[in-house]
């Protein structure tokens, strides 16, 4: 272990593990809780399921929450998103092209998805015109980097 | 239980929807009120003046893009009548042409200008 200049490895290392235990204990107590409770709460299987459902969606949102309030906030920086990597003469790298037509394209499929697959009230298929969009996307963004790399290494 | 798994559903796909939509605003936000650079996006690297392969791939792409969200907003979801699957509208075969050539365009200017500079 390497050395902890404050001296607190040992105490983060007891929390960790209490911490892990306690996570598995509550899982433990859920399970147990999901399959005695049909019996004394006369939970039905179709409400564990909801249950477990509305546990996993929650996580999920808390996690997508998490991360757009961190960019928000500026925890998470953007300021490179369609960037190049900088020279070292320079703060921000230059923009690219490549990287914009792939957040341009990824909204746009994205969010007809989700929208259509609101409506359907399931998944919707993904026809391989619009597969090839986004394959031809990322495809000029992996071409235009080699080149760029290319360029950077005979200079 | 009031609470059904259709509900649960409907809650989180508009969640999602809402999530892209802000995180997609403050992008645009970000871009255009400077906070994001887009300096050099149609100039190649160390120039000044506009290249013209990238205004082209720059105005292709808007146009693809815009197009194919209007396809999908006339036309809806499409139902095939025999197995019931949903699915998105398909893009036309033009469209991807036309952004296929773009892309050319603009890939063939990148390496001969490259070419060009290290000769």
């Amino acid at each position: 272990m390497a050395d902890d200049p404050k001296g607190g490895g040992q105490p983060n290392f007891v929390a960790g593990l209490q911490m892990f235990a306690a996570i598995i204990a509550l899982l433990v107590g859920l399970i147990w809780l999901g399959f005695e409770g049909i019996d004394w709460l006369e939970i039905t299987p179709d409400d564990n399921a909801v249950f477990g459902y509305l546990m996993v969606t929650t996580i999920i949102m808390a996690f997508a929450g998490a991360v757009l309030w961190k960019i928000i906030t500026g925890g998470i920086d953007l300021t490179g998103i369609i960037a190049e990597p900088a020279k070292p003469d320079q703060k921000v790298g230059k923009a690219s092209l490549s990287r914009f037509q792939m957040l341009l394209f990824t909204f746009v499929v994205a969010g007809l998805f989700l929208m259509l697959s609101i409506e359907a009230g399931a998944f919707v298929n993904i026809p391989g015109n619009v597969l090839g969009l986004i394959g031809i996307s990322g495809g000029t963004y992996v071409l235009s980097k080699t080149v760029g790399k290319e360029k950077d290494d005979s200079e | 239980m009031g609470l059904t798994a259709e509900f649960i559903s409907l809650v989180f796909g508009l969640t999602m929807v809402a999530w892209l939509a802000i995180l997609a605003g403050f992008v645009s936000y970000k871009f255009l009120t400077g906070h994001l650079s887009m300096t050099g996006l149609l100039q190649k690297e160390g120039g000044s003046a506009l290249v013209p392969e990238r205004v082209t791939a720059l105005a292709t792409t808007l146009f693809v893009a815009g197009a194919y969200i209007l396809i999908v907003l006339n036309t809806g979801l499409i139902e095939d009548p025999v197995t019931d699957v949903k699915s998105m509208p398909d893009m036309p075969e033009a469209l991807l042409a036309l952004l296929v050539g773009g892309k050319a365009v603009y890939v063939t200017g990148k390496i001969s200008r490259q070419q060009k500079t290290g000769s």
